[in-house]
């Protein structure tokens, strides 16, 4: 019961943080030079045709009708029309979704199953040669950016020894595990340095703890100790640093799944830009702002799951 | 029957002045020539250079001192509970028949819990927050013995009732910030002992307490302990609390054991003059603000320590000759002081007597 007010409220309260978003592409999507309409009909078209299709598509009207115009029928659950494929564009966002949904949760979960032992693994005796290695791999991960690690992958496993496949998405969840591994990996690339930063400096704080000194005193063993009681605490803030990143990867999401060839959101967004095609852009950023804001508030959950003075109001 | 309790002390104070084998009735604790190092970076720093414990079933012995005198670090030791860095570097503490500075990690794992149970100074952070209280005691409670989940829970909700928790069902699942201060020492108390152990330490036990808890506190932890005929350890640096409840009274100075005593004898008749300026120090319904005694000076460093007596810098009774080591000698039976000035005091005794 507590839950279900706290999800209510919450997702009321992203309302207006969704909204700014749309507004800002919106003008931003406005700003850049291009015209659909031209796109659409080629260079040679007359500014006849040109003025008919813009009055067809609604782009004859002030920004401030258009974006009237889209809430509106935002309001009725359509996103508009795509100028360039002629379907609705929520419809064509949704049919996306999959592959991206699956990329960020693949990515979410490897990257706790790297950063968690790996961080563990370094706060077990600061300053030994296995902090000092997980440090340097991490700050090293740090500086590799994703597209290129990305084409590595794809010519030294995927083409070199042929474990994983270089492109798609696979079919049946098994055969997602394989094909998107590699994206994954990737995508996880860029987070598992931040979370094990910040997991390890939580271990070792709570590692001095007085409550793990009562734990000792128990005469529990130093794996129950380390797990039961210093993980436990460690992680309750770097859940949150995992949730701010996973969102700020879901634009990062958007390229890796051009290097790995996946038709997800990532890719139907850059054709829309690439086409000026308004609705796509603004249906794939609303629906993004989305995610994001769950992510943030699954993040929450989690956290007051685990830690019980959390309040979830 | 305090004929046999004085003769228990004769037997502890002859096992600290021979450092032999305990005679008669064996003690529970039982510390001696202890020496705690700090090996930071090479250099080796002596944070407690020789002290000497001992305990019986039933007993409660308090250690005093002034912060930084090593009576926390003597009681983490007895644990194994010291902190990274911090070594026991020689002397031997027995407790159980367990040699504890020579024991594998699976033999401290059942001493401590098992043996010896601790409660500490902070209850606001001796807690796992994340954790149910309940679960917490249970732990405690399966890590010695073969219980099964459920056995350990009903232990827990038992030892919560003897904490004085009402409704200890309800309160099993609670978490520690929803209880206060006292309650979460209580809970503490009921982890400490949860193992089962025979020996208890407590490290300053009700100083993070208000004072109308306090009493209440010490009350159950010393009541507890002759129902249970444990032996108890509490470092205080509150004279008035070791006075109200022991049995015996160590007062440790600069990392060593300076005199030991009776609570009635110790403090009417101090014969060391630390253990004076403490009681000087101490505000009593009688005294003006006037007649409080600051002892003069700090307490010396670890590792500037001086030679001989180290309380000699700031001693109203030195002379020349306390430069010279000096070792604790029994002077009335069950008492034993590391002043060779011991006999002005009792002169001074005696003269107040008269």
């Amino acid at each position: 019961m507590v839950y279900a007010r706290f999800l209510v409220r919450r997702l009321l309260q992203a309302i207006p943080v969704v909204f700014g978003v749309t507004i800002v592409v919106f003008l931003l999507i406005h700003l850049v030079p291009g015209d659909p309409a031209r796109t659409a009909l080629g260079t040679h078209a007359t500014p006849q045709a040109v003025a008919q299709l813009h009055h067809l598509w609604g782009l004859d009207k002030s920004l401030p009708e258009q974006y009237w115009l889209f809430l509106k029928r935002l309001l009725g659950g359509d996103l508009g029309t795509s100028l360039r494929f002629q379907q609705p564009a929520g419809h064509l966002v949704l049919e996306r979704m999959p592959v991206t949904l699956w990329l960020l949760c693949y990515a979410t979960v490897l990257t706790c199953l790297i950063a968690v032992p790996a961080a563990l693994l370094a706060a077990s005796r600061q300053g030994a040669l296995r902090d000092r290695i997980v440090r340097l791999l991490s700050v090293t991960a740090l500086g590799i950016p994703g597209f290129w690690l990305g084409l590595m992958l794809i010519e030294y496993i995927a083409v070199e020894t042929g474990i994983f496949p270089s492109s798609g998405y696979g079919s049946g969840f098994l055969g997602h595990l394989e094909s998107l591994f590699l994206p994954s990996l990737t995508i996880a690339a860029g987070i598992v340095p931040l979370v094990v930063r910040s997991l390890r400096a939580e271990t070792l704080k709570v590692a001095d703890a007085d409550f793990v000194t009562t734990a000792r005193a128990k005469g529990l063993t130093e794996r129950r100790i380390r797990l039961r009681h210093v993980l436990r605490n460690a992680l309750a803030p770097s859940i949150t640093v995992l949730a701010v990143n996973v969102s700020f990867l879901v634009g990062g999401t958007l390229v890796i799944e051009q290097v790995f060839s996946l038709g997800g959101v990532g890719s139907l967004m850059l054709q829309g830009i690439d086409a000026r095609d308004f609705p796509i852009v603004q249906a794939v950023t609303l629906i993004l702002a989305l995610v994001v804001v769950g992510v943030n508030i699954f993040g929450d959950l989690v956290q007051a799951l685990i830690d019980p003075r959390v309040e979830v109001r | 029957m305090p004929a046999e309790q004085i003769e228990g002390k004769m037997t502890d104070v002859k096992t600290k002045a021979e450092d032999a084998a305990p005679t008669g009735a064996d003690p529970l604790l039982s510390v001696s020539d202890l020496r705690i190092e700090l090996a930071a970076g090479g250099d080796r720093i002596d944070l407690v250079s020789s002290a000497a414990l001992s305990a019986r079933r039933g007993e409660v012995v308090a250690v005093v001192g002034e912060s930084g005198s090593g009576k926390s670090l003597t009681l983490r030791a007895i644990a194994g509970l010291l902190p990274v860095g911090i070594e026991v570097a020689g002397g031997r503490i027995d407790v159980d028949g367990i040699d504890v500075v020579g024991a594998d990690a699976k033999t401290m794992r059942a001493l401590r819990g098992g043996v010896v149970g601790m409660i500490f100074q902070e209850p606001m952070t001796a807690l796992n927050p994340t954790m149910r209280i309940g679960a917490q005691i249970a732990e405690a409670a399966r890590a010695h013995g073969k219980l099964s989940g459920g056995e350990a829970k009903a232990r827990a909700i038992e030892l919560l009732g003897q904490m004085g928790f009402t409704e200890p069902e309800r309160r099993y699942r609670l978490y520690p910030h929803e209880l206060s201060g006292g309650m979460r020492q209580r809970v503490v108390i009921a982890i400490a002992l949860a193992g089962g152990p025979s020996l208890l330490l407590c490290d300053e036990p009700t100083t993070a307490l208000d004072a109308t808890v306090t009493m209440k506190v010490l009350d159950l932890i010393v009541g507890l302990a002759s129902e249970l005929d444990l032996g108890i350890v509490l470092v205080t640096h509150d004279l008035g609390v070791a006075a109200r409840i022991c049995d015996r009274i160590v007062v440790m100075y600069a990392g060593r054991v300076v005199e030991e005593g009776s609570p009635e004898e110790l403090l009417q008749y101090p014969r060391h003059p630390y253990t004076l300026a403490l009681l000087q120090a101490v505000p009593t319904r009688e005294s003006t603000i006037e007649q409080l005694q600051a002892i003069r000076g700090t307490p010396p460093t670890a590792g500037e320590i001086p030679a001989g007596c180290p309380f000699r810098p700031r001693c109203a009774f030195a002379e020349p000759e306390c430069a010279a080591p000096v070792e604790l000698a029994e002077v009335t039976p069950g008492r034993v002081t590391a002043c060779r000035r011991q006999a002005v005091l009792a002169a001074l005794e005696e003269r107040s007597l008269a």
